[in-house]
């Protein structure tokens, strides 16, 4: 028990590391969608299952979403990293 | 049938049934559902003063309190309830172009939040409610769909998120030390909030219930949002939520948090509050931001009169904050169409007599001119001030009387300008007959207040007298089983 | 310097937290209401899932304010996706490869199911409606990425969310009709445990989930659109 919870602590721990440093947005988003599936582990673990349940629906999967779906609109959904001075609107 | 929580929920059926009438046959019903159910509003409210005696708690859900969601209705919610229907019906957005549901929407969402937070009894709730009526603002402010509005909409988003947070880790606290969310159980377990972390947890709901109020360190957002959106709905933010805001602030500190520490906390906010907003105000060129930091400045002066302790504090903050509720809802009316620099208003009396009179009227009360409500308003904050005389207090009063002073300055310019000859190069829009019509009801409210001094005095006393009796209020939501504890 | 000054506001508000919350009991909170509510919701309430009796029960006004907030977030995204005007882009998706149309057909039925199961069921195991109604509108989102050119209807999806936002208003409004306060529990509380149980819950869990999945199936609609046809 404690050492899964370990884990997954680190786990998050390193998928929150990661939104901040890629460079790539996409790739950002999925790291932050694996911090709230992350999250939602460790409710489970703290016998909360109808919050992990909203986490992992709502966090996990929703708002990932949502940020993919705006990154496109605004143009930046691509899985190059793009370079600095380069137009990104299609 | 007529429980006063209608009130607060008829508002949000509208909103959900609003997008309904898009299409179909529902159509012809769309511009009437809004107005209609604000007036129904403003009935069952005005129903549940005049037939029960008040105060009273309905316990929703008929789960006993402390465990359920209680509205708690007495004078002070009643007088606030009752102002958000009548005051959103004068500000309606009767405009028919696309949008226009979802604005209409958002103002329905907007006015039921407003009401629960008067009625609501229950700290989780109150939170739940006002977040609502924030979400329903950023909502109306990039309802108008202009670029500037986005910039604002985007800053008050952020400003207002972050104050949120605040706030829920301040009732995390209060939740995590207490156990409980009720305010009439927390107000007897006062004595246990009486420590350092209780103080933060008291700050932090000041901090996250102030963005909406406009206190003093986060209200940057406010000229911004004032400036950009539409005038009516500045008006319903600067008027109306921001009252209600403040309401929620009062509560919990005469409930909770009766003590001299939190009362300065809102003096000091408060004195902050009046010196930069009267002084930007009067650095400001253009009519929206001088109206936005001067509601900066008037909610200062509320903070300031509702932290004079007991029934003169009460009565004083709530006639400040009324006041300034009528006065600065009709200016921003009459801003919709002066909505530009003061000196490129030159002559607007001219084009538009009525609305540079009235225009004049409400100035004169925001200044305190004798006969109108506004010297009363002033004056009783100032008497209470004088009869604690502390050096803060001193300097609060101060503070006020040069605010006074300034705002003398800066209204008297603009109404100086409105009189002055007609520029021939620049043409003044006229004022429409719809915010003419609306300041007008609103300068009707403020001249039957005037003349009505008495007997509203003698309403004041006893909802003052309501308001602070914290032992009256575990009574009534508790019964008779807590309220030794 | 800007980021310095973030990571100095960020470091000052831990440890403001940090010093308030540090002395307090950590892990034995004073469960004065909680406690109270393990007791009583059972009898009181008769939801075998005491989170939902919370919920839907003890703090249902809660809940309808949580509705109202998301309808409102809604409302404000159409407002400024709708206001945005086309700029000569092409308004679908791209067409979609194999897998994902196929794996669009396998997932289809079973995310329906798992949706309509955890809202149906929020009153005895963990989920509800708000989990629920997030599964279904990711169920009916799938579709539009593997075939955009066929897209649901915008009515339809905000009449059920109308319908479903009046539903659960007038089953608060019904206790006012029987004499009771709103939101009281409507109807029998049943056998403990069964489908059929603690009133009107249920009911109430059935209106959220639907009006949460249609909410954000238009939403994430309209996002996915460039343009005015989402409007």
């Amino acid at each position: 028990m404690m050492g899964v919870a370990i884990i997954v602590v680190a786990l998050t721990l390193g998928a929150a590391l990661a939104v901040l440093l890629l460079e790539n947005l996409l790739a950002a988003i999925a790291a932050a969608s694996a911090v709230s599936l992350g999250v939602a582990v460790m409710f489970v673990l703290l016998q909360a299952p109808d919050v992990a349940m909203t986490e992992a629906v709502v966090g996990a999967g929703l708002s990932g979403l949502i940020l993919a779906l705006a990154l496109r609109r605004l143009g930046l959904a691509r899985l190059d990293v793009p370079t600095s001075g380069e137009n990104t609107d299609a | 049938m007529t429980d006063v929580s209608l009130a607060a929920v008829l508002p949000l059926l509208g909103a959900f049934v609003l997008p309904l009438t898009r299409h179909g046959i529902l159509r012809p019903l769309g511009p009437v559902i809004g107005p209609i159910l604000l007036a129904a509003c403003a009935l069952i409210l005005f129903a549940a003063w005049s037939a029960y005696d008040v105060p009273y708690a309905v316990a929703l859900g008929s789960f006993a309190p402390p465990m359920g969601i209680t509205f708690y209705i007495d004078d002070l919610a009643l007088l606030f309830a009752l102002a958000v229907p009548l005051t959103t019906l004068v500000l309606w957005p009767g405009e028919s172009d696309p949008a226009a549901t979802g604005r209409q929407s958002l103002t329905l969402l907007l006015a039921g939040s407003l009401t629960g937070l008067a009625l609501s009894g229950d700290l989780f709730n109150v939170y739940v409610f006002y977040e609502l009526a924030a979400v329903a603002s950023y909502g109306l402010v990039v309802g108008d769909g202009r670029s500037p509005a986005y910039v604002a909409a985007f800053r008050y988003l952020m400003i207002s998120a972050l104050g949120s947070v605040v706030g829920l880790i301040g009732i995390a606290i209060i939740y995590f030390k207490t156990g409980t969310l009720n305010l009439a159980d927390l107000s007897t377990l006062s004595g246990e909030l009486a420590d350092p972390q209780g103080m933060a947890a008291f700050a932090m709901l000041v901090i996250g219930f102030g963005v909406k109020a406009e206190a003093f360190p986060v209200n940057g957002w406010v000229p911004e949002v004032y400036g950009a959106v539409g005038k009516r709905v500045a008006a319903l933010l600067a008027g109306l939520a921001s009252k209600l805001a403040v309401l929620v602030i009062v509560r919990i500190l005469i409930l909770v948090f009766p003590h001299d520490e939190t009362r300065q906390l809102l003096l000091v906010l408060g004195i902050l509050g009046v010196a930069v907003g009267e002084l930007a105000a009067w650095q400001a060129r253009d009519i929206p931001r001088m109206l936005a930091w001067s509601s900066i400045g008037q909610l200062g002066v509320v903070f300031v009169a509702f932290s004079l302790p007991g029934k003169a504090g009460v009565i004083a903050g709530v006639t400040v904050a009324m006041h300034h509720l009528v006065v600065k809802s009709a200016l921003f009316l009459l801003a919709d169409r002066w909505d530009r620099a003061i000196e490129s208003l030159k002559g607007a009396a001219s084009t538009s007599r009525i609305g540079a009179a009235l225009f004049v009227l409400f100035s004169l009360s925001l200044l305190g001119l004798p006969p109108l409500p506004g010297f009363w308003s002033k004056f009783l904050v100032l008497g209470g001030l004088a009869a604690s005389a502390s050096p803060l207090q001193l300097l609060a009063m101060g503070t006020i009387l040069a605010g006074t002073v300034i705002e003398g300055a800066y209204l008297l310019r603009v109404v100086v300008t409105f009189y002055a000859r007609p520029d021939a190069a620049v043409r003044v829009p006229g004022q429409r007959a719809g915010n003419l019509l609306g300041a007008g009801l609103f300068a009707l409210v403020l001249l039957t207040a005037a003349v009505m001094i008495n007997p509203l005095w003698q309403g004041l006393e006893v909802l003052a007298e309501r308001a602070v009796d914290t032992n009256g209020y575990q009574h009534t939501v508790l019964g008779d089983r807590e309220a030794g504890r | 310097m800007r980021n310095l000054a973030t990571l100095l506001f960020l470091g000052g508000l831990v440890f403001l937290l940090a010093a308030i919350t540090g002395t307090l009991p950590f892990g034995h909170p004073p469960m004065l209401v909680g406690q109270a509510i393990q007791q009583a919701a059972k009898p009181e309430v008769g939801a075998a899932n005491v989170v939902t009796a919370v919920v839907l029960g003890y703090r249902g006004l809660d809940t309808l304010g949580e509705l109202a907030i998301l309808f409102a977030a809604a409302t404000a995204g159409g407002l400024v996706l709708g206001g945005v005007q086309a700029k000569g882009r092409n308004n679908a998706l791209p067409a979609a490869g194999f897998v994902l149309r196929a794996g669009t057909d396998v997932l289809f039925p079973l995310l329906l199911i798992a949706g309509l199961y955890v809202v149906i069921h929020g009153h005895l195991t963990p989920g509800g409606g708000f989990q629920g109604g997030v599964i279904l509108a990711a169920a009916f989102f799938l579709p539009l990425l593997a075939r955009p050119s066929e897209s649901l209807s915008h009515i339809w999806l905000s009449v059920i969310e109308g319908l479903a936002g009046t539903a659960f208003i007038a089953l608060g409004l019904g206790a006012l009709y029987n004499g009771d306060a709103f939101l009281t529990p409507l109807f029998d509380k049943g056998m403990f445990g069964e489908l059929v149980s603690s009133g009107s819950l249920p009911l109430l869990y059935l209106a959220v989930g639907l009006k949460v999945g249609a909410e954000l199936s238009s939403l994430l609609m309209r996002l996915a659109h460039d343009d005015g046809a989402a409007s």
